[in-house]
Parts: C-alpha cells; sequence; structure tokens
C-alpha cells in the first residue's frame, strides 16, 4: 500500500469521520446548481434549436409590404435585389380574406422565385402539379383542420371562385407558434393558410383577373458572414439599421417592414424565453442561499469540534496555512464536487425534463442540445468563493487564539436565563424539557439564526413552487394556455428540487445536533429516562427551531413570489390559492418529521458509556 | 448480630466480548454481594474490568452469563426496556465528569431526574444537604468542580435510588475537594442510608469502606471487610 504522509491521513480520516453530513454538503449544492445551471441552459438550448431551424429553413430577415394598390413594379424589384447589402429577394402575393366565413391568407409565390422560408411537409407531399395544387398550413389551436387530398374551394376575394387539391401540410418558419397568425388588416385570427404557385391562379383565372394580381410581397435576406443568431442583440441591431437605411433609400410612404419582432410566433416565444430566464436567474438564488448556509453551518461546526485536534497540531508546530489549508480543501473539494455533478444533471436532465413542455408553446424543432454552461460555473464560483471564505475566516479565528488556549476544551458556555424567563407565569408552568430546550436555543444566537435561516430558506423555495404553479395554472384557466402549459413543468421541478433540499437540509441539521448533543443523549440514558424521552429532547429543539423558521418562510415566500410575479410581469400573488400557504409549511412540518424518523435509530444507538468518558 | 438484607448479589459474573475471532473475557466468573446500607469500594487498576462491572450493575451494559440479583432479582435476564425503568427507579449515579445538563441550574438539574422518579425526595432539601442552598440557581459553567459533583450527587440521591452508584466520583477533583466529595457519600450512606458503591482506582480511600472488593484481570481477588472504617478526614494519600 503506498504510505500516506500523515497530514494526507489526517484529511482523509476527517472526511471519513464527517462522511455524512459532507454527503449531505454535496447534495445540497448539487441541488442548488442543478436548479442554477438547468434552469440557466433552458432557453439557450431552445433558441439554438430555434436558431439551427431558422438557418436551414432560409428564414428571411424582412417581409417588405406595400400598401400600393398596384404592388411591386418590376423596377422596384430589381432595386431591391441589386442592392449590395441583400442576398436574396422572394417576390410573392400574399392576399387575405374571407373564404365561406374562414380568415384565410393565400400565399402566391413565383416557381423560380421561391428560397426563402422554406416550408416543411408535415403530412402529405410538395406539390407536383402547380395547376390544380397546393398546400396548408399544419392546424394547431387557432388553424383548422383541412383533409389531406381534399378539395378546397377558393372565393378569391368574393370575385372568382375556383378548387384546388390539399396534398400536404406544411410548417412555415414564419409560423411556429400554436397560437397561428392574424389578418393584418382586421387584426381577426386566420383560420386557413393557403400556400400555392402562380400557376394555379393562370391555370383558374381569366386574364383579365390574372393581370390585376398585384406583387404584394417581398421575403428579403441580407448577405450574412456566418449563421447568424436571430435571438442575439446584434441581429436586432442589424435590421433596425437595414430597416432604417431601406426606408431612406427607397423613401416610399407604401412600404411596411416586417421583421421577426413582429412575427408574433416569435415574440410569444421570445418573451417566454426572457420570462423562463428570469425564474432561472432568481428562483435559485434562493437554493443557493440556502446551500451556502447549510455548508457554512457545517464547516463551522466542524471547526469547532476539531478545536482539539487543532490545537494539538498548532502546539507541534504545523505551519498555520497548513492547518488552514486542511478545512479549504475539505469544503472547497465538496463543494466543487456537489457542482460538477450539479452541472451534469443540470446540464442533462433537466432541459430533458422541461424541452417537452415548450411543444404546448410553439412547434418545436430538434433539440439543439446546445449548453450554456456559464450560469452553472457563474454559480458555482460564487458559492465556492463565499463558503471557502467563511470557512478561512472561521479558522482563522481559532488559529488566532493561542494553541494552549486551543487545547484546552472550550469552557461551556455559562448558562444563561433568557427573555422569556422573566414573563414568571410561563415559565414556572413549563417543564424542565423545555426550559432547557428554549435555554438551548436562544443561548447559541449564531446556531440559531442558521438553523431558522435555513428552514425558512426551505420554506421559502418550496412556497414558491407551490404558489407558481398556482398562478400557472390559475393563467390556464383563464385562457393564458400556451405560456401557462409550458411553465407547469418548470413549477413542478422547482417544487420537486425544492423539497429534496429541504430533506437534505433538515437532515444535516438534525444529524449535527444528534453529533453535539451524545454526550448529554448518553447522560440521559443513564438517567434512566425513555427512548421516546431521548429523541424528544433532541427533537423538541429542532422542531422548535424548524416551526420559527416556517412561520418566517411563509411571509417571505410570499414576498418572493409577488417579486418573482413582478419581474415576469405574469399574474398575481392573489392567484396564489390560500391553502398553499398552509400547504408548504405543513410540507417542510413532514419532512422534519420524516428526517426525525430516520434518525431515531442513530440516537438509540449512541453508546450509554459515552458519557463516562471526559469531554475528548 | 442478625445478617443484613442484602442489597445485591452477584454470582459468577462474566462478560465475554468478542473481538474478531478471538473473545475477551473482561468478567470471568466473579461474585460477592452488597448489604443494606453499605459503602462498598471496587478497587482495580484500569483494564481489571471495574468499568466493565460498574456498566452491568449501573444496567448499561448486560452479562454474558451468571447472575446479578438485586432486591431478590435477578437482571441479567431484563429487556432493554426493564433496564431502563432499573436504571431510573432503582440506581443513582455519580458521574467521574458530573454530566450536569449544562443550560439548567443546579436545582433544575436536580429536578430534571425528580421528575420522572416515585418516591422523590424535594430537590431544594438534597440540594441544602449538599451544601448547595445558596447556589441552588446557578448554572453548572457558574459552579466549581466540586460544586458540581455535589450537584450530581444531589441529583442521583433525590431520586431516592436503592444503589448510589460512583464512578471515579473524585477523578476530576483537587485533593481536598475530593475528600469533601467523599465525605459527603459516606455521609449520604450513613444518615441517609443509602447503599453506596464507589468503583475507583485510588487504593488510599478503601479504609472508608465498609466493605473493599478488589477485581483483578475480571476476577475478584479478595474482599475485604472493614469492622471500623475511617473517617474520610483521618485518611491521607
Amino acid at each position: 500500500m503506498v504510505k500516506m504522509k500523515a497530514y494526507t491521513k489526517t484529511i482523509y480520516r476527517s472526511i471519513k469521520s464527517n462522511l455524512g453530513r459532507i454527503i449531505s454538503i454535496v447534495f445540497i449544492i448539487l441541488i442548488g446548481i442543478t436548479c442554477y445551471s438547468g434552469l440557466g441552459t433552458l432557453t439557450t438550448e431552445v433558441k439554438s434549436s430555434f436558431n439551427n431551424y431558422y438557418n436551414e429553413s432560409f428564414l428571411s430577415d424582412l417581409n417588405v409590404k406595400t400598401t400600393s394598390e398596384t404592388g411591386f413594379s418590376e423596377e422596384e424589384i430589381l432595386k431591391f435585389k441589386n442592392d449590395e447589402t441583400i442576398d436574396e429577394v422572394d417576390a410573392f402575393t400574399s392576399l387575405e380574406f374571407d373564404n365561406y366565413e374562414d380568415n384565410t391568407r393565400l400565399y402566391i409565390f413565383n416557381k423560380d422565385d421561391h428560397d426563402l422560408n422554406k416550408l416543411e411537409i408535415v403530412s402529405g407531399r410538395d406539390i407536383e402539379d402547380p395547376l390544380t395544387e397546393i398546400l396548408v398550413e399544419q392546424p394547431s389551436s387557432t388553424i383548422k383542420t383541412i383533409p389531406l387530398n381534399s378539395t378546397l374551394k377558393i372565393n378569391l376575394l368574393g370575385l372568382f371562385t375556383f378548387e384546388a387539391n390539399v396534398v400536404g401540410t406544411v410548417k412555415s418558419p414564419l409560423n411556429i407558434s400554436q397560437d397561428g397568425d392574424i389578418n393584418l388588416q382586421t387584426q381577426e385570427t386566420l383560420d386557413v393558410m393557403i400556400y400555392s404557385y402562380f400557376d394555379l391562379l393562370e391555370n383558374n383565372l381569366p386574364s383579365i383577373l390574372l393581370s390585376q394580381i398585384p406583387t404584394t410581397d417581398l421575403y428579403i435576406s441580407f448577405k450574412k458572414d456566418a449563421e447568424v443568431d436571430y435571438f442575439s442583440k446584434n441581429y436586432q441591431e442589424l435590421i433596425d439599421d437595414q430597416k432604417y437605411r431601406l426606408s431612406l433609400l427607397f423613401n416610399e410612404e407604401n412600404y411596411v417592414y416586417l421583421s421577426l419582432y413582429e412575427n408574433k410566433s416569435y415574440s410569444i416565444l421570445n418573451s417566454y424565453c426572457d420570462k423562463v430566464d428570469i425564474i432561472a436567474i432568481l428562483v435559485p438564488i434562493f437554493f443557493l442561499v440556502v446551500a451556502a448556509l447549510v455548508v457554512l453551518t457545517t464547516m463551522t461546526r466542524m471547526i469547532d469540534e476539531d478545536r482539539a485536534s487543532i490545537g494539538c497540531y498548532a502546539s507541534l508546530g504545523v505551519p498555520n496555512y497548513k492547518i488552514k489549508l486542511k478545512y479549504m480543501f475539505i469544503c472547497g473539494v465538496f463543494t466543487f464536487l456537489g457542482s460538477v455533478l450539479g452541472m451534469i444533471l443540470g446540464l442533462t436532465i433537466l432541459p430533458s425534463i422541461i424541452y417537452p413542455g415548450f411543444e404546448t408553446l410553439a412547434f418545436m424543432p430538434p433539440r439543439a442540445y446546445h449548453f450554456d454552461v456559464v450560469p452553472g460555473i457563474i454559480a458555482t464560483l460564487v458559492v465556492t468563493i463565499i463558503t471557502m471564505s467563511i470557512t478561512f475566516y472561521a479558522i482563522s479565528k481559532d488559529l488566532r487564539t493561542s494553541p494552549a488556549n486551543l487545547l484546552l476544551p472550550k469552557s461551556p458556555k455559562a448558562g444563561k436565563k433568557i427573555l422569556l424567563e422573566r414573563i414568571t407565569f410561563i415559565w414556572k408552568r413549563l417543564p424542565f424539557r423545555y426550559k432547557s430546550s428554549l435555554r438551548n436555543i436562544f443561548r447559541n444566537k449564531k446556531h440559531f439564526w442558521m438553523t431558522v435561516l435555513s428552514c425558512a430558506g426551505s420554506t421559502v423555495i418550496v412556497f414558491l413552487g407551490f404558489s407558481l404553479l398556482d398562478v400557472v395554472n390559475y393563467s390556464a384557466d383563464i385562457g393564458i394556455e400556451g405560456l401557462a402549459d409550458t411553465m407547469v413543468p418548470i413549477s413542478i421541478l422547482i417544487i420537486f428540487l425544492a423539497i429534496l433540499l429541504t430533506i437534505f437540509v433538515v437532515y444535516n441539521l438534525t444529524n449535527m445536533n444528534i453529533g453535539e448533543r451524545t454526550r448529554e443523549i448518553a447522560t440521559l440514558g443513564v438517567l434512566g429516562y425513555r427512548d421516546r424521552e431521548i429523541c424528544m429532547y433532541i427533537y423538541r429543539e429542532i422542531s422548535l427551531m424548524g416551526a420559527v423558521g416556517i412561520i418566517l418562510g411563509i411571509p417571505l415566500g410570499a414576498l418572493a413570489t409577488y417579486v418573482l410575479l413582478n419581474y415576469l410581469d405574469f399574474g398575481s400573488i392573489s392567484d396564489v390559492r390560500w391553502y398553499t400557504y398552509f400547504l408548504s409549511g405543513a410540507l417542510v412540518v413532514l419532512f422534519i418529521v420524516i428526517v426525525d424518523m430516520l434518525l431515531i435509530r442513530k440516537i438509540l444507538r449512541i453508546d450509554m458509556t459515552t458519557s463516562l468518558k471526559s469531554v475528548d | 448480630m442478625a445478617s443484613k438484607r442484602k442489597v445485591i448479589i452477584v454470582e459468577n459474573l462474566s462478560r465475554v466480548f468478542k473481538v474478531g475471532d478471538s473473545e475477551i473475557h473482561a468478567l470471568n466468573n466473579l461474585s460477592f454481594d452488597v448489604d443494606e446500607g453499605e459503602l462498598v469500594i471496587i478497587l482495580g487498576q484500569s483494564g481489571a474490568g471495574k468499568t466493565t462491572l460498574l456498566n452491568i450493575i449501573g444496567g448499561m451494559d448486560q452479562a454474558t452469563s451468571g447472575k446479578l440479583i438485586v432486591d431478590d432479582i435477578d437482571i441479567t435476564k431484563y429487556s432493554k426496556k426493564q433496564l431502563t425503568d432499573y436504571r431510573r427507579n432503582y440506581v443513582g449515579f455519580v458521574f467521574q465528569f458530573y454530566n450536569l445538563m449544562s443550560n439548567l441550574t443546579a436545582l433544575e438539574n436536580v429536578e430534571l431526574s425528580v421528575e420522572m422518579c416515585k418516591d422523590a425526595y424535594s430537590p431544594k432539601d438534597i440540594l441544602e444537604k449538599v451544601g448547595l442552598k445558596e447556589r441552588m440557581n446557578n448554572f453548572p459553567g457558574q459552579l466549581s468542580g466540586g460544586e458540581q459533583q455535589r450537584v450530581s450527587i444531589a441529583r442521583a440521591v433525590a431520586k431516592n435510588p436503592r444503589i448510589l452508584l460512583c464512578d471515579e466520583p473524585t477523578g476530576a477533583l483537587d485533593y481536598n475537594t475530593g475528600k469533601q466529595i467523599l465525605s459527603l457519600l459516606s455521609n449520604m450512606c450513613k444518615e441517609e442510608h443509602k447503599t453506596v458503591i464507589i468503583v475507583t482506582h485510588n487504593s488510599a480511600i478503601k479504609d472508608m469502606a465498609d466493605k473493599v472488593v478488589y477485581i483483578r484481570n475480571g476476577s475478584v481477588e479478595k474482599v475485604q471487610i472493614n469492622e471500623n472504617p475511617k473517617k474520610i478526614e483521618e485518611i491521607e494519600w
């Protein structure tokens, strides 16, 4: 076996003897980072999936419409085509009319001039006979279903009627939303969208009418160096600049420039991504605060317990930096381990769960699997730096006292009367077990607040998850379907992670409490306390602090929800159902009870003879 | 002289620990008895087996074989729950390191143990008897070692147990304080008619006992009866 140096051995032993709490630290960090990196990468993944799709379907950058009765002239189109910055121009006709009670838009393309906004055949086939065949937009929540191979009667602008064969349903890159599109004049939702070639009209319309069909639209794409990010600021600036430049160049009052930003489906998706981003930034903060708090509590208690051995090393002349390094190492390694595992889980599993949820909002292109590691890395760095600096502070504080002092056990804190004792008529009536618990709770302020805040933080997150779900469900009920439906999996995921985090937090706190009270537990055993009485002696404290935490956590949770909804510009705190306030508190109570049950064995396993030994 | 009632009868008591494949005989066929109202010192070097014996008499551990009869009942066959009741009602334990609850006052520490016993004494009276009338409302951290040990004795006595079991009661105290504590235990024995068992390695105090049980290698080496135990003040070490 490789011989380990004594120093490495002490680190190894410390880890081994603190394994339970170290594992729970790793998990708590893992949950926090999973949340941060997973939600953080979500919109990146959605956007890059759409970018791929947009690029593959040769998305146009501008749709120029003219309001002139005669449409674009050949000269005008040529002028666009000759512009140096313009790559491609598709001229076509778009007609919107009432077709037998259906709000209909008819696209009429030129067969040789149809390169942008490539249609994807969803079912059926592409047009083979342009004289008789058409394609229709796939059905969605607004677009109605038109059976394949059926004959569609078209009453063109109320002037002329003809029939066409529906051979395929398609998906247009300009129409990715479940919410469809609207008639630009009447603002009414479109029921039918038809794609056809000019040949169809040539075949059906008398030439006198045909000559009057204007070229109403141009799809334009600009020359670009590489694939563009359609969701980036750069792209937005490029389009805005071009719009401005073109409007000066052509100086035509009849022209209307529509960019991606005026596209309904794009803007729904984009604003939804913004909302997810807000959730992704705000919600995990609570997870990370709780995680950092627990790591802190654990590390400071570990250092407190190791006081004697720290003193021993110091007195043996081990340099301070080496003693500090040990705890920094333990803190750093396990925070980092939890973070890396959290990032792996967050980047892989979390988007896989939520990505399909976007289907209710938009027709999702294939997933791009494009990870954004930045939020995870930032969160990892922040958590690691915070926990390591507090560990450094705690150990440095210990090392400032002389080794001789450290070797002595910390003088037991003198018992103190607490404020409650002044209210004698209550205090007198309390059994000693409660007096002891209450004094314990209020004696160590640091301990008290760390426990209370950890429980409060857990309650806040659980509350946040449930209230978000309430708001989302309420919005779905009143008809904001797409957005609300996609938020459901996110809310459920937050609830799930919050529950996991709470269980680990409560476990860690209770476990540490038992560790610190081993001697008292053993003494109570010798004095003849029954198993139940001993367990209650420990659990009474954690339950009381937990209760304070929960009572603090619910209003804080409501505040957090209020702030979050404000940023989201979505729903209202009044949409949260009344019982959510109780439910989240009751759940945390339930977790405390479950963890207490799990740890009963640990308490009862404590050997009574521990009480006979000296302190350390 | 009519023979006194026996509170404890230890009969062929053995305790074997299994460590891997080997067996360690911590107690080996040990026998002795303790009369009511007697002050017994169990004396032995470290490793002799006195802690194991203390654990078994205190109801914290169970013998492998043999009998331990307390008030005519063999407690070696007791269940875990019965042993808890035994510790609660029969044994008053005085620890070497006091083991007081640091966040309860002296009085509350005594009240804590009395709370669960039936025929307990008044905690205030007992604290007065151990000389802590003025310090009843102090916390352990505000008391000296000797005072803390007095609280610990008061806590054990107040339960009105059948046996007062003391584990190296002077082990953590200085010479004079130790003497005072022993004197207090002796008084408790004589004046309150308690049966007191002191487990120690300090052979100098053996002369204060009514009976000394010498333990060596897990067996009783000899039992010595002092017809005229010395007063603690007369003993020097």
